[in-house]
């Protein structure tokens, strides 16, 4: 029996509209897997809308490696994906070792949820889809198995949004700015992370020796 | 890394020369492969160097006998010009003449002259085909980057029931805008784009496979409420070839007589053909007001934007049959018309009506083959499909009285898809017929509708579940399924029919 659990995000056309995400991934640890997040236009004539992901924080392991993302997708795992939905397909992809927990936020924003025009007649859809494999071709904590979401959020015409969610493992919620703010990101260790750290750091100390040793311009 | 590419004393190859190999190649060979071939198509590769970056796409051959083939386009977004490269991969076809004039003062030579430089092309699969590795050198300028890479079996295997497909005769019809004061669309437009198992093959390949040296429209006037005049001022009578030998009569105003026509030379010379040679060779169409590239190597457009200012409601709407054809010969512009070729075979047709009575937004060319701006709101009515390979569609709907929106398309790693849903409504206020049959005209030729009812002749349709008709106000969601494997942009132009295909 399929299940599925539908509800309707509401929103009173508000810029952005954000949802808390948390899947609970423990049935998995440890399984060779992948990510996938895309963000489409609709086949009709379709409004400029933006999308965020934020704050992504998990104790699996992302495979780097990238670039990942495709058409106009942006930005790499664990720091801010930014998508837009310019092009046909906008999508992030990305291998994974899941932990036992994945959170992150989606916001979404721009003119087709602050300025609906009124003369759109595609929407936007996002969907999020976790794999068992690396390459993406079984999913996986979704009762969705025709197409492997495991939650969606459509952009609507009137700019409101609607989220169908197909895992029961995975919890979508609106941010309505009542709940404390998540968590900053803390990282998903990759390779090489320290060593960019220090880098960073040395360029930094480097930057201010030099400011200091040049005579001023006015 | 990348190995760099060695240009030093390799000549181009005249673009004709390599169509010619590549035809030669194809014509009798492909189907004959006995030893799995792999085509593999790439978009969206970017490439960057320290000035900027190049986009690279196309698809190419490995183990295709007796040579592999290849079509490669380099979007050079800093000189705005593009650069094909065809033939085996990476081989001679992958070196060519550079856009960019470098000046003496960086080049070394004698004050004030140029000297051009060479562009060149190299491709490595990656990652077991699943990543292309792109290094494009112009002028001495290094652009490198990635991107993915799909491959498959080519040519795909026959089901064993049927044919190999030896002549690809797609052709993509969809009415466009501009659109009427009523709403409705006042352009026919078609797109012949040769595929082969989902790739295009350009129309050089498509020729040899078909048996013909080029392709052309043909287009006959089936009837027409007011008949025009040819540059003689005789009055074509239809069923009649549009453009007429010499072309319609030079237009002067409505005080001089006949038709507001008036003495002068032939105004079109593509007889027997749709368009003249001048017009293949660079030459675009425009009603929307943006040019559109008539023929490139991959693609031959047909546009028609007639107008009839004198046409009321009453009056029957001007109906046309286009067809697509293959040509043999080679074709000599005339002062009338086109010879030293002939039409040799019909390969796709369509029936179609304007009922515009519009007006142009300058001198247009002709109120029957017109590829000049039109201005839409001047008028009413507009372009409607009756026919599709001799197959009769029932009653077409009116635009105005179904609307349409949909959501976006998510892409599914798992069915390879982009799906979807389509919500139609009645907004005409009165019962609409069915069963209900809504065809999907425009589709790019690589996206497939997958959960489509049915197809006419290659354009796929859905029909609406409502047997009883449609009540108004009804609305209805359809789902969508795209296979869509260029990761096009998908924009639907769909039309609605009442009655069963």
């Amino acid at each position: 029996m399929r299940f599925l659990w539908l509800f309707c995000a509401v929103s009173a056309m508000a810029s952005p509209i954000t949802y808390d995400v948390t899947v609970n991934t423990s049935s998995i640890t440890g399984t060779l897997g992948s990510l996938d997040f895309n963000f489409n236009p609709g086949p009709l004539v379709t409004q400029l809308a933006n999308l965020q992901i934020l704050n992504f924080t998990s104790d699996g392991t992302l495979a780097g490696g990238c670039p990942c993302g495709q058409g106009d997708a942006s930005g790499e795992l664990p720091g801010t994906l930014s998508f837009d939905n310019g092009m046909g397909f906008n999508d992030y992809f990305e291998g994974f070792t899941y932990g036992s927990t994945i959170s992150f936020a989606v916001s979404l924003f721009g003119p087709a949820l602050s300025a609906p025009d009124g003369m759109s007649t595609s929407g936007s859809t996002f969907a999020f889809s976790m794999y068992s494999d690396p390459g993406g071709a079984t999913p996986v904590l979704t009762s969705d198995t025709v197409n492997g979401y495991a939650f969606t959020v459509d952009v609507n015409l009137d700019g409101s949004t609607t989220v169908t969610n197909n895992s029961a493992q995975t919890s979508v919620t609106q941010d309505t700015g009542s709940n404390p703010p998540p968590p900053p990101p803390s990282g998903v260790p990759e390779p090489g992370t320290l060593g960019l750290s220090l880098a960073g750091l040395a360029i930094g100390v480097g930057l201010r020796r030099i400011g200091r040793s040049l005579p001023a311009r006015f | 890394m990348i190995p760099r590419i060695c240009r030093a004393g390799l000549a181009p190859t005249s673009a004709v020369v390599r169509v010619a190999i590549l035809a030669t190649f194809l014509h009798g060979v492909v189907f004959a492969q006995t030893v799995p071939a792999t085509m593999c198509t790439f978009s969206n590769g970017l490439a960057e160097g320290f000035f900027g970056g190049v986009t690279i796409s196309g698809f190419f051959t490995q183990g295709l006998l007796p040579a592999d083939i290849s079509n490669i386009t380099v979007n050079d977004l800093q000189v705005g010009g593009n650069y094909t490269f065809t033939g085996p991969l990476n081989g001679l076809g992958y070196v060519t003449v550079s856009q960019i004039i470098v000046p003496c003062v960086l080049a070394g030579c004698t004050p004030g002259t140029t000297v051009t430089g060479s562009a060149g092309l190299h491709l490595v699969p990656d990652r077991g085909n699943t990543v292309i590795l792109l290094d494009f050198v112009d002028s001495g300028e290094d652009f490198t980057g990635s991107g993915p890479l799909s491959c498959s079996a080519f040519p795909a295997r026959p089901p064993s029931n049927n044919p190999p497909q030896v002549c690809p005769m797609n052709v993509i019809q969809s009415p466009g805008g501009p659109t009427s004061g009523d709403g409705m669309p006042t352009t026919m437009n078609g797109n012949y784009t040769p595929v082969v198992n989902g790739v295009q093959i350009g129309l050089g390949s498509a020729a040899s496979m078909c048996g013909v040296d080029s392709f052309n429209f043909v287009q006959q006037v089936n009837s027409t409420a007011h008949p025009p005049r040819d540059y003689m001022l005789n009055v074509v009578t239809p069923p009649s070839p549009d453009p007429p030998p010499g072309g319609l009569c030079n237009i002067g105003d409505d005080s001089k007589s006949p038709d507001g026509c008036v003495s002068g030379g032939p105004t079109d010379n593509s007889f027997p053909f749709y368009w003249k040679q001048s017009s293949l060779q660079g030459g675009s169409a425009n009603c929307a007001g943006s040019p559109s590239l008539i023929e490139t190597p991959i693609t031959l457009l047909f546009q028609d934007c007639p107008f009839d200012m004198d046409l009321v409601k009453s009056d029957t709407a001007t109906s046309f049959t286009t067809m697509l054809v293959g040509v043999s010969g080679t074709c000599t512009a005339g002062s009338t018309m086109t010879t030293g070729c002939a039409a040799s075979q019909i390969l796709y047709s369509w029936s179609w009506t304007s009922s515009y009575n519009g007006s142009p937004t300058g001198s247009a060319g002709g109120v029957m083959k017109n590829t000049s701006p039109i201005n839409g709101p001047s008028g009413t009515g507009g372009v409607t499909i009756t026919a599709i390979n001799g197959v009769q569609l029932p009653p077409a709907v009116p635009s105005g009285q179904i609307s349409m929106t949909a959501s976006g398309l998510a892409y599914s790693r798992v069915s390879k898809t982009f799906t979807g849903t389509v919500t139609i409504t009645n907004v005409s206020g009165a019962l609409i017929n069915g069963p209900l049959q809504m065809v999907f005209f425009g589709l790019p030729a690589t996206v497939t509708l997958v959960n489509a009812t049915n197809n006419l002749s290659g354009t796929p349709y859905v029909t609406i579940p409502v047997p009883a008709g449609m009540a108004a106000g009804q609305s209805i969601t359809v789902s969508v399924q795209f296979s869509n494997p260029s990761n096009a942009i998908i924009n639907l132009t769909p039309a609605f029919y009442a009655g069963s295909f």
